[in-house]
């Protein structure tokens, strides 16, 4: 192999099959090699810019998607030097799962596993997916049925997944005004020791009553004590519930809270 | 006069001229106090009529009222409220208020009470600092922070973190203090298959 007057010639090296397919969201790498030293430049699609470009006189190049948007889609390596040109491509399929959940209505009535932060203006996402826990489960509940307009600046440049092959959501897509707020349920003295985040709905009538508040998180719309994610105390310890109002979202996995009510659960299930 | 301040009789009479300094710099004394007190007094009476609360249901009825009327645009924390019962103003220390809520609390008449809200400036620097701070933890993986939250209110100084796993680092940073605010580390809970907690 090597110079010789014949233009470069590009090889598929990871993955070797042209034709591809990875659910949305998913991350791919992709590798081609050439016959001889040039520059290597990586296409998406169309697009006359290119995604990657490496040094003159290379013999190999890898480049990463973080994901690509639903679709086909060519992915095109070019190899040009003093010889000429040459190029290769893969045909890469972005497909969705059958089983995502379709939203409806102010409520997410699921686990949702991903979250990144993108452009303003809920014009997409962008960069590598951070897992989702309680909390930023909480914060998008909030973002979608509560009263989380004042916080549009922050919340429109946040965006969730529900899992890979799923399709990305901008945080306030909708809008639904509800009053909602967001909960800490604590109990140190429990094995483990459990902490966790929750969202309320405020139902009217007095806020330091119990069931003027509905409790809601994953796939959980009305969650009440005993339930894993409001356990009750021990006998050392009542599990507290404290209850804030959201007056600042810093970002996509932040809060800031101004507590409005507490109760406490005993081992035996009763609140005070 | 003239004589006990004069040079030959100061000379003569040293005993008169050290009584005669005694009492200048007493009198100089007594005009310094009297000033200081004469500028104090009114200060005094101020602070005197002014009262200092921590929570919103502490601050009269109607202000409880107007709080909870703003507070439909935007949730915002108070936390804390100067009462001055002679002159019938009430400045309340904020955190959260959007600049329109701010607008909306200058000097605002509420019933028999004139309302001014202001940021509470010593309160934001220090939260935000205690925020940069965590933040710069959150970028060490061996903390494996998943997120945290900020209480804010009168004397609201907790912080609440989840992490994705326990680990040494992040377990001794709970219960510990940074610039006053106590951190409290939770393993995050997230349904499994089966349906309970992980």
């Amino acid at each position: 192999m090597g110079g010789g007057v014949n233009p470069p010639v590009v090889t598929l090296v990871e993955p070797e099959d042209p034709d591809i397919g990875d659910p949305v969201g998913a991350e791919r790498m992709f590798t081609a090699e050439c016959d001889q030293q040039a520059t290597l430049t990586v296409y998406l699609d169309d697009d006359p810019d290119p995604v990657y470009q490496s040094d003159p006189g290379v013999q190999e190049v890898s480049y990463t998607f973080e994901s690509a948007p639903l679709g086909q889609h060519m992915v095109r390596v070019v190899a040009a030097n003093e010889n000429g040109t040459g190029e290769n491509y893969w045909n890469w399929n972005v497909y969705q799962y059958a089983d995502c959940h379709v939203l409806s209505g102010p409520y997410l009535d699921f686990f949702i596993r991903h979250y990144r932060c993108g452009s303003s203006g809920c014009a997409g996402g962008s960069g590598f997916w951070s897992n989702a826990v309680c909390l930023e489960n909480a914060v998008m509940r909030y973002a979608r049925a509560g009263k989380s307009t004042p916080y549009t600046n922050v919340l429109a440049g946040c965006y969730w997944m529900e899992k890979i092959g799923c399709s990305e959501h901008c945080y306030v897509e909708l809008v639904f005004n509800l009053d909602i707020y967001i909960v800490a349920v604590m109990n140190s003295s429990l094995v483990p020791s459990f902490g966790h985040a929750v969202c309320a709905q405020y139902l009217g009538g007095e806020m330091d009553m119990f069931s003027n508040w509905r409790f809601f998180q994953y796939d959980n719309l009305n969650i009440t004590p005993g339930d894993w994610q409001m356990p009750y105390g021990s006998e050392w310890q009542e599990t507290r519930v404290e209850i804030k109002e959201v007056i600042d979202i810093p970002n996509c996995g932040q809060y800031d809270g101004r507590p409005v009510a507490t109760f406490l659960i005993d081992h035996e299930g009763n609140v005070r | 006069m003239t004589g006990v301040l004069g040079g030959e009789e100061h000379d003569n009479d040293p005993v008169g001229s050290k009584k005669n300094v005694i009492i200048a710099l007493l009198m100089i004394a007594i005009t310094v106090t009297c000033g200081i007190l004469y500028w104090i007094q009114p200060i005094m009476q101020q602070k005197e009529t002014e009262k200092v609360v921590e929570m919103e249901r502490e601050l009269p009825l109607e202000i409880q009222e107007e709080l909870d009327d703003v507070r439909r645009e935007k949730g915002f924390a108070v936390t804390r409220g100067v009462i001055d019962e002679t002159n019938r103003t009430i400045v309340l220390y904020v955190v959260g208020m959007s600049d329109k809520q701010l607008n909306r609390l200058q000097e605002k008449r509420v019933g028999n009470w004139t309302v001014t809200s202001v940021p509470d400036i010593e309160y934001i620097r220090k939260m935000e600092t205690t925020r940069a701070e965590l933040m710069r933890l959150e970028k060490d993986p061996k903390m494996q922070i998943a997120g945290f939250t900020m209480d804010v209110g009168p004397g609201e100084t907790e912080v609440n973190m989840w992490v994705y796993n326990l680990t040494p680092e992040n377990q001794a940073l709970d219960g510990q203090k940074i610039h006053g605010w106590t951190i409290h580390i939770w393993k995050a809970l997230t349904p499994t298959p089966t349906g309970t907690k992980g």
